[in-house]
C-alpha cells in the first residue's frame, strides 16, 4: 500500500477525500527506480472534472507506454484541501506515487479553458516552484503546457517554459528523447530549452521578444535566438487507425462528470462554423474506421466494467460510417446491457430513429443548437441549419413522444441586431406551435421549450478573431431584451452572468501583458474562476487597476487585418488568408460549404492526411 | 441463485463513500462477467443489496453484499473472479449460497458490532470512568438530527453490548448496536453523545470506527450474516 502524502485525519476533514488517494483501478504503477523521466500531468481543475477528460487519459497511457517514463496525474486540490496543504506545509504531490512534484522532471499542464489559468499559477506555487519561468533554476522541473488554449500561449508565456502545439502524442516523445540524452550528458536548463528549438511544434517563449507600440498593439515579435523558428507549426497524428489508443481507462473513485467509456470517433469537424475555435484548430477531420472503433469499444468496455459508452466528437452525425457503426454497436451493447449515449447528433430522421433505439427517449430532451435566431445571422456564422430543419425535427420528435426541446443560442455574435435576438423568441414560439398542431392523441400532454443563451467570445484562429466582443453591459441589455420577448409559459429562458464570458474574452485573445493580470488576480486569491461560486470579479477588477491593463483593449476592440496578433507565430495549419476570406464572407452573409461538400483550401492540407485527401 | 458476499473495506478504501463503493462493485461484477440479474426496462441496472452502508472514514472486516445470479457459479469462482478486479483494501473473503426464501440486504440485518479506537492523548485521564458511567446510565439520551431538526431519542435499548479495552496508545470501545431497517443506531451517534455529556470536544476525524461484523437475530440470538 502506497503511503498517502496527506495524513488520514487531514483527509477526513476535506470534502471527497478520494480525490487525493490515487491508485485507482487501471491506474499505472511503476517502479520509480527504473524510471528516467518523471512527468506530472497536471489538469488545472478538480479531480472529477479532470478525470472526465478524454485527452488526458489518452496521453496518460500513451506516455506510460514508454518504459523510461512515469506519467502521473495531478489535479487542482479543492479549496478546502489547498488550505490544509498550505497550513501543514504539504506541497503539491502526484496521485500515483504520492510524491512531491517538485522533484519531478516535468510538469505538463493541459489547457482546456482560459478560466483555469489562475489554477495553473496556483499549482506551480503549491508545488513550491517559482511561478515565473525566469526565476526557475537547475533544480526545478521544466514546466510545459499544451491543449486547445495553448494555440494562443501568450497569456501564460511568462509562467511556462515551453508549449507543445498540437497533439501531445505527436510531440512529447521527441522531447523526452532529447531530455533523456541531455540529462545523461549533463547540461543546463537553458541548454535543454535551446535543444527544443529544433523540435517541430515546440514553442519556447523566452527565445522571443515582443515590442509594443504606444497604443498597446504589437510592434514586433521576433526570435532572440538564431535557432528559434519564426513560425511554430501544430503537430498532429495523421492516421487515427494506426495511432495508439488506450484499451483501458482509469476508473475514478468518485462520480465524475462523464463517468463512462468515451470513444473518440474522429478528430476535427467538417463544418466551418465561424465562431468555433475547436472546428478550426482540430482540422483536418481524421476518422477512425468502423472496425477499429468496434475493437476499441469492446476492449474498453471489457477492461473497465462501465455500463455506458458515449461517442465523442465535435459532431457525431458527420461520421461517414455512422449508420453501419451504430448498428453494430447497438447490437453488442444490447447483448451486454450497455447504455449508449450520443451527444452532438444533428436532429434528423436517422438520428431520432437511432436515439429511439438506444432508449434515450426517457432520459433526455432533444437538443438543437441553432446558435442564432435568424437565417441571416446563421448564414453569417455559417451554421448550416435552417428553420425548416429545426421545425420538422421538432415535429418528428413530438410525434415520437418527446416533450422537451432545448435550444442553444449565442448572443453578441458579429452583426447582430435586435431583430436577430427577437428571432430567438420567435423560433422558440414556433416550436411550441408545432407541438399544438399535432393532434392531441399523437403527442404528449404538455411541452417545454428551454432556451439557453451564452455570450459569444471571439477566439483566436477563427474568422471572428478580429471582431470586438460585446461589453458586459451590452450582453446584459440583450439578455434583458430577450427575456422581455419570451412570453409564453411553455418557454423557459436560461442565461448566465455575462461577466465570466467578458473575462474569458479578454484572456482568450490576450498577449504577454495579460500574464501580469493573471498573476495579480491569483495573488489576491482568485482560484477556480470557472466555478461561479468561486468567481470573484471584484478581485479581477482590482487586478486590472493594479497592473494598469485595460480589459476592453483585448475584449471589445476591433483589430485591423494587418495588426500583428499575439498568436501570429503559431500555425494551426489553417491560414490567415482563409480566415480573412471567411470573415469577409461572413460580413456579406455568404455561406461556405463543409469539407465533405467542397474543399476550400483552408491550409490544413499541409498535414498530408485526413479528409483533405479522401476522394 | 441468491448469493451473499462477505468482504472487507480497509486501508485507503475507507475514503470511499457508500455510493462510490456501489459503483465500484457494479463495474467489477461486470468485469468478472458474473451472470448477475438486471432490472427490466430502460437502462437496465444490476440489483445489488448491501447489508448496511458504512460511513466514509470507517473500515470494516465484515461487510455483506447480496445479489441474484441467473445461473449457477461456484462460490470459489465468484470470489476469485471478483478479487482479480477489486482494488487493494476490498477483498471478498467468502461467498455463501442463500436459500430462496432468505431475507437479503438490509432486511436481513438486526445488529452490528464495532470497535471504536480513540488515541489516549486526545481524551482526559478519567476516560475509563467516564465511559463506564455513560453506558451505565439508566437512560441514555442522544440528539439525533432528522428531517424535522434535532430531536432527543433514547438509545440505551439499542445498545446491546459495550466493552472497553486498551493498549499503550489507544482506548478501544467495543459496541454491539441495533442496525437495519427496524432500529438503527450509528456508532458515531453514541460516541458523540459520550463526548458531549462529558464536555469534551468531539471531532469525527479523531476517532476511528471499525465494523467487525453484522448480525441477524434468529430465535433471539445474534448470528453473523455469514451463518
Ligand atoms: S483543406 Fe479543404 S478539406 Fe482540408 S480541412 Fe481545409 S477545407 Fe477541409
Amino acid at each position: 500500500m502506497t503511503t498517502l502524502r496527506v495524513k488520514d485525519d487531514l483527509l477526513l476533514q476535506v470534502e471527497k477525500p478520494a480525490r487525493y488517494i490515487g491508485n485507482e483501478v487501471n491506474s499505472v504503477k511503476k517502479d520509480i527506480n527504473k524510471i528516467d523521466i518523471r512527468f506530472a500531468f497536471c489538469f488545472p481543475d478538480v479531480y472529477e472534472v479532470g478525470m472526465s477528460h478524454l485527452g488526458m487519459q489518452i496521453l496518460y497511457y500513451y506516455l506510460n507506454q514508454r518504459e523510461d517514463t512515469y506519467c502521473e496525474r495531478v489535479f487542482a486540490p479543492w479549496l478546502d484541501m489547498e488550505q490544509k496543504m498550505r497550513d501543514n506545509n504539504i506541497p503539491l504531490f502526484a496521485l500515483e506515487s504520492q510524491e512531491d512534484v517538485k522533484n519531478f522532471d516535468f510538469l505538463g499542464f493541459t489547457l482546456q479553458y482560459e478560466m483555469c489559468y489562475t489554477n495553473v499559477i496556483n499549482l506551480i506555487d503549491l508545488a513550491g516552484i517559482p511561478i515565473w519561468s525566469k526565476d526557475r533554476n537547475e533544480e526545478d522541473p521544466i514546466i510545459c503546457a499544451g491543449g486547445p488554449c495553448a494555440y494562443n500561449p501568450e497569456p501564460l508565456a511568462h509562467f511556462v517554459d515551453f508549449f507543445y502545439i498540437g497533439e501531445g502524442e505527436a510531440t512529447l516523445g521527441e522531447v523526452f528523447d532529447i531530455y533523456k540524452k541531455h540529462k545523461k550528458e549533463g547540461g543546463s536548463r537553458r541548454e535543454f530549452l535551446e535543444k527544443l528549438l529544433d523540435v517541430e511544434g515546440i514553442y519556447v517563449p523566452c527565445f522571443y521578444d515582443v515590442h509594443y507600440k504606444a497604443d498597446g498593439t504589437i510592434e514586433s515579435f521576433i526570435p532572440n535566438h538564431p535557432r528559434a523558428k519564426s513560425k511554430i507549426h501544430k503537430q498532429i497524428v495523421k492516421d487515427l487507425d494506426k495511432t495508439y489508443y488506450p484499451t483501458h481507462a482509469i476508473m475514478p473513485w468518485i462520480q465524475t462528470v462523464h463517468d463512462r467509456v468515451v470513444l473518440e470517433v474522429f478528430r476535427g469537424c467538417i463544418r466551418g462554423c465561424r465562431f468555433c475555435h475547436a472546428g478550426i484548430v482540430y482540422r483536418p477531420v481524421r476518422e477512425k474506421s468502423k472496425e477499429v472503433l468496434m475493437k476499441q469499444a469492446s476492449l474498453l468496455l471489457k477492461n473497465t466494467g462501465y455500463e455506458e459508452i458515449s461517442l465523442a466528437s465535435l459532431s457525431t452525425s458527420d461520421y461517414s460510417e455512422l449508420e453501419k457503426f451504430s448498428e453494430e454497436l447497438l447490437e453488442v451493447c444490447r447483448e451486454s446491457k450497455i447504455n449508449i449515449s450520443l451527444p452532438s447528433l444533428r436532429i434528423d430522421e436517422f438520428s431520432l430513429d437511432l436515439m429511439g433505439k438506444v432508449q434515450e427517449v426517457r432520459k433526455s430532451s432533444l437538443t438543437f443548437a441553432p446558435e442564432a435566431g435568424t437565417q441571416r445571422l446563421r448564414d453569417v456564422i455559417n451554421k448550416g441549419i435552417n428553420e425548416e430543419d429545426i421545425l420538422s425535427g421538432s415535429r418528428r420528435a413530438f410525434e415520437g413522444g418527446w416533450d422537451r426541446v432545448k435550444l442553444y443560442f449565442m448572443i453578441g455574435l458579429p452583426t447582430e441586431t435586435e431583430e436577430d435576438i427577437e428571432g430567438i423568441a420567435d423560433l422558440a414560439s414556433k416550436i411550441v406551435d408545432v407541438f399544438y398542431e399535432i393532434p392531441k392523441e399523437n403527442r404528449a400532454k404538455a411541452v417545454k421549450v428551454v432556451v439557453s443563451s451564452s455570450c459569444f467570445v471571439p477566439k483566436p484562429f477563427t474568422p471572428f478573431q478580429w471582431e470586438p466582443q460585446n461589453t458586459y453591459q451590452e450582453f446584459m441589455d440583450k439578455q434583458y431584451f430577450l427575456k422581455g420577448k419570451i412570453k409564453r409559459k411553455q418557454i423557459q429562458y436560461n442565461y448566465h452572468d455575462a461577466i465570466v464570458s467578458s473575462l474569458e474574452g479578454m484572456i482568450a485573445r490576450g498577449d504577454r501583458k495579460v500574464g501580469d493580470v493573471l498573476y495579480a488576480a491569483w495573488k489576491s486569491g482568485c482560484r477556480f474562476d470557472g466555478w461561479s461560486e468561486h468567481f470573484d470579479f471584484e478581485k479581477w477588477e482590482q487586478a486590472f487597476k493594479d497592473t494598469g491593463i485595460n480589459p476592453a483593449f483585448y475584449a471589445n476592440r476591433r483589430r485591423a487585418y494587418d495588426e500583428i496578433l499575439p498568436w501570429d507565430h503559431i500555425s494551426v495549419g489553417v491560414t490567415k488568408a482563409f480566415l480573412k476570406r471567411e470573415h469577409e464572407k461572413a460580413m456579406k452573409g455568404e455561406v461556405t460549404p463543409n469539407c465533405r461538400q467542397h474543399c476550400e483550401n483552408c491550409g490544413a492540407k499541409r498535414f498530408n492526411g485526413g479528409i483533405c485527401y479522401e476522394s | 441463485m441468491k448469493v451473499r458476499l462477505k468482504f472487507t473495506k480497509i486501508g485507503h478504501m475507507k475514503f470511499l463513500g457508500h455510493l462510490d463503493l456501489q459503483r465500484l462493485f457494479q463495474r467489477c461484477i461486470r468485469r468478472a462477467d458474473l451472470p448477475i440479474e438486471y432490472s427490466k426496462g430502460f437502462n437496465p441496472h444490476q440489483h445489488l443489496y448491501f447489508a448496511l452502508p458504512l460511513p466514509l472514514g470507517a473500515t470494516s472486516e465484515g461487510e455483506y453484499l447480496d445479489m441474484n445470479l441467473t445461473s449457477g457459479v461456484e462460490p470459489q469462482e465468484i470470489k476469485n473472479s471478483l478479487n482479480a478486479f477489486l482494488p487493494e483494501g476490498i477483498t471478498v473473503q467468502d461467498v455463501y449460497i442463500l436459500s430462496n426464501d432468505s431475507l437479503v440486504g438490509m432486511a436481513a440485518v438486526d445488529a452490528a458490532e464495532y470497535r471504536i479506537s480513540i488515541d489516549k492523548e486526545t481524551v482526559p485521564s478519567n476516560f475509563m470512568d467516564a465511559v463506564n458511567n455513560f453506558f451505565n446510565q439508566k437512560e441514555i439520551l442522544a440528539e439525533k438530527r432528522g428531517k424535522k431538526g434535532i430531536k432527543e431519542i433514547s438509545i440505551k435499548e439499542m445498545i446491546y453490548k459495550y466493552t472497553l479495552d486498551e493498549n499503550d496508545k489507544q482506548w478501544m470501545i467495543y459496541l454491539v448496536l441495533a442496525a437495519g431497517s427496524k432500529a438503527n443506531l450509528k456508532p458515531e451517534t453514541v460516541i458523540e453523545q459520550l463526548y458531549k455529556n462529558n464536555g469534551w470536544e468531539y471531532k469525527d476525524y479523531r476517532i476511528h470506527i471499525h465494523r467487525i461484523n453484522i448480525f441477524s437475530r434468529i430465535n433471539n440470538e445474534f448470528l453473523p450474516l455469514s451463518d
